[in-house]
């Protein structure tokens, strides 16, 4: 079994399960949370760069998860279409509040834009700090405080403890 | 509850890892590779054809006879023990040199407009019963002579390190991506790869340097030759 062969099976083995976590918080969608990370691994793995480890293996397919699902011609078009069926809205509360089932995170992510999903699940699961973030995603802070003010302002509902804040 | 907390139980509804197909994964990755690494010779030929006034290394043609000279633009260095017999002195090698583990076939055209990547296709196939992977450094070099002497050899070889991953019974073609150049040709302010008309008798080598992580094996040297080949 080649090099590559051998930290590819590790990795699947140790880490596939939260890969798999982390694309599905991304996604929502189980089976589209598997096609992300296979194709990550793909990705990842399909290079002919030498020297893989598991923990630098793991790195570059979470980044390529998050590339994956970011990417806008992949994902943003088909988002936007289907974006009215999983959220709802309270009208009486105006349009810059959504109201959202207490009991339905995932309808509320699914409301959340690509980027603004991928910076609640980045901060508040992965527990990266605002810095980490804006680094991993390629903007700025202040970007990413935005993304995240306005998820909360989505999510806070579902949550006993709204408190919460960025670090 | 807070968010970290709700998340991780949206998140237990994840899919099992068992729907990672990893056995389709290393197929499709194998493949990925294979085809990575032709398009990096490919890309490669452009290279050498552009740094051809550049780079490199000058083939002396002073008096006596000089060995051709090698060098890398990058530290890699692939030809090393191989044996460059100096211009003008004998060489015949009857018997190739070959390894349990790989085979080397050896595709060339003739007549050829010159002794370079057009020649044709170095194919090495993994005979052995377990996966081959390692650096092969810029593919196969030649020795070429004229009535039993050596008339040219490598005289600039790309900073360029291919790699092999051949699974048992796996195949890999290569072309010839090192400069050649005759020893007559050629100046020390350029380099000229063109060997004249005329028909040669060419040897081909070729190295792997295993690269399996743990694994320390003995590098593997194929050895084959002459291919008669006539430059119009």
């Amino acid at each position: 079994m080649a090099g590559w062969e051998r930290v590819l099976a590790d990795l699947a083995e140790t880490r596939g399960q939260a890969l798999l976590r982390y694309a599905y918080l991304l996604t929502g969608d189980g089976a589209e949370a598997a096609d992300l990370v296979q194709e990550a691994l793909l990705r990842t793995f399909g290079r002919t760069t030498r020297g893989l480890t598991l923990e630098s293996a793991e790195a570059y397919v979470r980044r390529a998860i998050l590339t994956l699902h970011i990417d806008g011609r992949r994902r943003s078009g088909r988002w936007a279409r289907v974006r009215h069926l999983v959220a709802t809205r309270d009208v009486s509360d105006g349009p810059e509040r959504a109201v959202v089932d207490g009991a339905d995170l995932r309808s509320a992510l699914a409301a959340l834009s690509p980027r603004q999903r991928a910076c609640v699940v980045l901060h508040y699961y992965e527990d990266l700090s605002v810095a980490q973030v804006a680094d991993v995603l390629g903007c700025a802070p202040g970007a990413v405080k935005r993304h995240l003010s306005d998820a909360r302002a989505r999510l806070e509902p579902l949550l006993d403890d709204s408190r919460e804040g960025s670090r | 509850m807070t968010l970290h907390t709700r998340l991780d139980e949206l998140a237990a509804g994840a899919p099992d890892a068992a729907a990672l197909d990893v056995d389709a994964l290393r197929g499709r990755i194998a493949r990925r590779r294979r085809t990575r690494r032709a398009a990096a010779g490919g890309a490669m030929v452009l290279t050498v054809a552009a740094a051809g006034t550049a780079a490199a290394v000058l083939l002396p043609r002073t008096d006596p006879p000089a060995q051709p000279a090698i060098a890398s633009p990058s530290p890699v260095p692939p030809l090393e023990a191989y044996p460059f017999p100096d211009c003008g002195t004998p060489f015949t090698f009857d018997a190739p040199v070959t390894d349990p583990r790989l085979t080397m076939d050896v595709d060339f055209a003739s007549p050829a407009a010159n002794l370079d990547d057009q020649l044709g296709e170095v194919t090495i196939t993994n005979v052995s019963d377990a996966r081959v992977e390692g650096d092969v450094g810029a593919g196969p070099s030649l020795i070429v002579t004229q009535d039993g002497r050596v008339v040219g050899g490598p005289v600039f070889i790309q900073g360029i390190n291919l790699s092999l991953d051949l699974a048992p019974g796996e195949s890999a073609a290569f072309r010839v991506f090192v400069g050649h150049g005759h020893c007559d040709r050629g100046s020390v302010t350029e380099i000229d790869t063109q060997f004249p008309p005329g028909t040669y008798d060419v040897y081909v080598s070729w190295y792997l340097e295993p690269g399996i992580p743990g694994r320390s094996e003995p590098n593997v040297r194929l050895f084959d030759g002459p291919f008669t080949i006539e430059v119009r």
